[in-house]
C-alpha cells in the first residue's frame, strides 16, 4: 500500500511537469480594483494633496500589501497600506500613481494618471521667418516655430496683422512647421504665433515683423495659350 | 651697351596688365544686369515702386549696372499696358521656368539672368532695400569677358554689332550676345522700356586672350524716344548673363 501511494505520486509529479500548483490547486492572485481617487477628474493644481486608494480583496485569506509609487510629488506618510496621500508637484505635467497588491504567491499591479495644471503660459519661439523678412503676396511661406507647455499643446494658431489666419492641432514634441499662405495686404505686417495650452487654454506668443511685397498675378502660360 | 640691350632687355614684354585679353590673369568688373518685368496699365503701384527703387540704384550704381524694363500682361487682360511685348514675355518665361519656383507676377527682378530675383514691392524703400542687399556683393565681382558695343545707322537701320574678348585664362564655348534697344517714353517712369530684343547666332568657342567681332541683328523699326541699346553676353539658354553694357543709339 506504501509503495502504491509512493508510485501514484510519482506518476502525478512527472504528469504534471513538477509543478505543485496543479496538483496542489492553482494560487490566486490579489483581487483588485481601480485605483480611486478624492479628485474626480484628477487634474489638480501644483502641490495640492490627493488621496488615493484601492479595495483589494485575497481569495487565499492571506495578508496583503501594498506598495505605492509614483512618477512625479511626493507621498505623504506611509506608502504600504491601501491608501496614500500624494502632493503634486510644483511643476505642471500628467503623472503616474501605480500601486503593487501582493498576496503570499502573486501580486497585482493598478496604475493611474494624474494632471497637473502648469499656471504658466506655453513657450513659444519663432525660427523662420526672422524679424525683417519679405514675403511675397501669394506665396506659400513655411514657418517653423517651437512651442511646448507642461500640459502639451492643444493648438497653434496663425496671426497676420492681429487677424486669426489658420489654427493647427498641437502635437507632441516641440518642433513644429506650418504653411502661411500670403495673401494679405502688402505692407508692414506683425506675424505671430500663439500657442494654446492643454487642461489650462493659457496661451503663449511670439511674433516676427515682416514686409508683405505685393506682386499682380501675371498672365499664366494658359491665358497666353488661349490669347493665340 | 649694344650687347646689353640686345641680351637683357629684348624679352618678350610681360603682360600684366589685368586689362590686356593677353595676359592670363586679365579680367573686368562685372556690369550686373537688373531686368524688371513690370505692368504699368495696372493700377496697383507695386510696379511704380520698384521703377522708382530703380532710379535710386542707378544713382548710387552707376555705369556698374544696367537695367531694362520690361512690360509684361497680367492676369485676366483687365488692365492693358501697350507696352507690352512678346520677345520679353517669352525670356520672362524662359526666366521663370529655369528658376522654377514662385508664381509669375508683375514686378518680378531677374538679377544677372536668373543668377538672382526680388518679386513683389510694398513701398520704394523696401524693395531698393532688398535690391541693394542684393547687387551690393555682385558689383565687387569680375567677369572673364569684356563686351564693346558697336551700333550704327544705315537709313532707318540700327545696326548692332559687338566685339568680345574672352579674358583669363580659359576658353569659353557656346555663349551668345543679346542685344535689347530701350526707348524712353515718357523719361519718367518708362524711361528703360525694351521695345525689342534680338539675339546673335552661338559663338561656339573663344579662347582664352581671343578677340572676336560678333554681329547680333538689324532693327528696322522706327521709334520716337530716345534710345539705348543693351548688349548682354549669355550662355546659351539666354538665362544665365557673365557681362553687360550699355550704348546710346544716335
Amino acid at each position: 500500500m506504501k509503495y502504491l501511494f509512493a508510485s501514484l505520486l510519482v506518476v502525478l509529479l512527472i504528469s504534471s511537469g513538477c509543478d505543485p500548483e496543479k496538483i496542489f490547486g492553482e494560487k490566486k492572485p490579489p483581487e483588485v480594483g481601480e485605483i480611486q481617487s478624492d479628485d474626480a477628474d484628477l487634474i489638480v493644481m501644483p502641490l495640492d494633496t490627493v488621496r488615493f486608494w484601492v479595495q483589494a480583496t485575497d481569495p487565499e485569506n492571506g495578508t496583503l500589501s501594498y506598495d505605492w509609487s509614483k512618477s512625479g510629488g511626493q507621498f505623504l506618510g506611509s506608502v504600504t497600506g491601501s491608501e496614500v496621500t500624494w502632493v503634486a508637484p510644483a511643476v505642471g505635467g500628467s503623472f503616474k500613481i501605480s500601486v503593487k497588491v501582493s498576496n503570499a504567491e502573486k501580486d497585482v499591479t493598478k496604475e493611474t494618471r494624474i494632471t497637473v495644471q502648469s499656471p504658466f503660459a506655453p513657450f513659444v519661439r519663432i525660427t523662420d521667418p526672422a524679424d525683417g523678412f519679405f514675403a511675397v503676396q501669394w506665396e506659400n511661406v513655411p514657418v517653423k516655430f517651437q512651442a511646448s507647455h507642461a500640459n502639451g499643446i492643444a493648438a497653434v494658431e496663425l496671426h497676420i496683422r492681429d487677424t486669426l489666419v489658420q489654427t493647427f492641432a498641437g502635437h507632441p514634441g516641440s518642433d513644429y512647421e506650418i504653411t502661411w499662405p500670403v495673401n494679405q495686404d502688402a505692407g508692414p505686417a506683425e506675424l505671430k504665433i500663439v500657442a494654446i495650452a492643454n487642461v489650462t487654454s493659457a496661451a503663449g506668443a511670439d511674433s516676427v515683423q515682416v514686409t508683405i511685397e505685393g506682386l499682380v498675378p501675371g498672365k499664366t502660360e494658359m491665358e497666353t495659350i488661349r490669347e493665340y | 651697351m649694344f650687347a646689353l640691350l640686345l641680351f637683357g632687355a629684348c624679352d618678350d614684354i610681360v603682360r600684366d596688365n589685368v586689362l590686356d585679353p593677353k595676359n592670363p590673369n586679365s579680367f573686368r568688373p562685372q556690369v550686373v544686369t537688373v531686368e524688371a518685368f513690370v505692368n504699368t496699365g495696372h493700377p496697383s503701384p507695386y510696379s511704380g515702386y520698384l521703377l522708382a527703387a530703380l532710379d535710386s540704384l542707378q544713382t548710387m550704381f552707376g555705369a556698374r549696372i544696367v537695367i531694362a524694363e520690361h512690360h509684361r500682361p497680367v492676369t485676366g487682360n483687365t488692365y492693358n499696358d501697350n507696352l507690352v511685348l512678346d520677345d520679353s514675355e517669352l525670356l520672362y518665361d524662359k526666366y521663370f521656368t529655369a528658376v522654377n519656383e514662385g508664381n509669375k507676377g508683375i514686378p518680378d527682378v531677374y538679377i544677372n539672368g536668373i543668377g538672382e530675383r526680388i518679386q513683389g514691392a510694398s513701398s520704394v524703400s523696401s524693395v531698393l532695400f532688398r535690391l541693394q542687399n542684393v547687387l551690393q556683393p555682385l558689383i565687387s565681382e569680375n567677369s572673364s569677358f569684356t563686351i564693346e558695343p558697336d551700333v550704327s545707322r544705315s537709313g532707318n537701320d540700327i545696326i548692332l554689332k559687338s566685339t568680345v574678348a574672352r579674358l583669363g585664362s580659359d576658353s569659353a564655348i557656346n555663349f551668345k550676345l543679346r542685344a535689347m534697344l530701350l526707348e524712353d517714353i515718357d523719361g519718367d517712369s518708362n524711361k528703360r522700356v525694351v521695345r525689342k530684343i534680338i539675339y546673335s547666332n552661338i559663338v561656339p568657342q573663344l579662347s582664352a586672350g581671343e578677340v572676336t567681332s560678333v554681329y547680333i541683328g538689324t532693327v528696322s523699326e522706327n521709334y520716337q524716344g530716345k534710345l539705348t541699346a543693351l548688349f548682354f553676353l549669355t550662355s546659351q539658354n539666354d538665362t544665365e548673363v557673365y557681362q553687360a553694357i550699355a550704348e546710346s543709339v544716335q
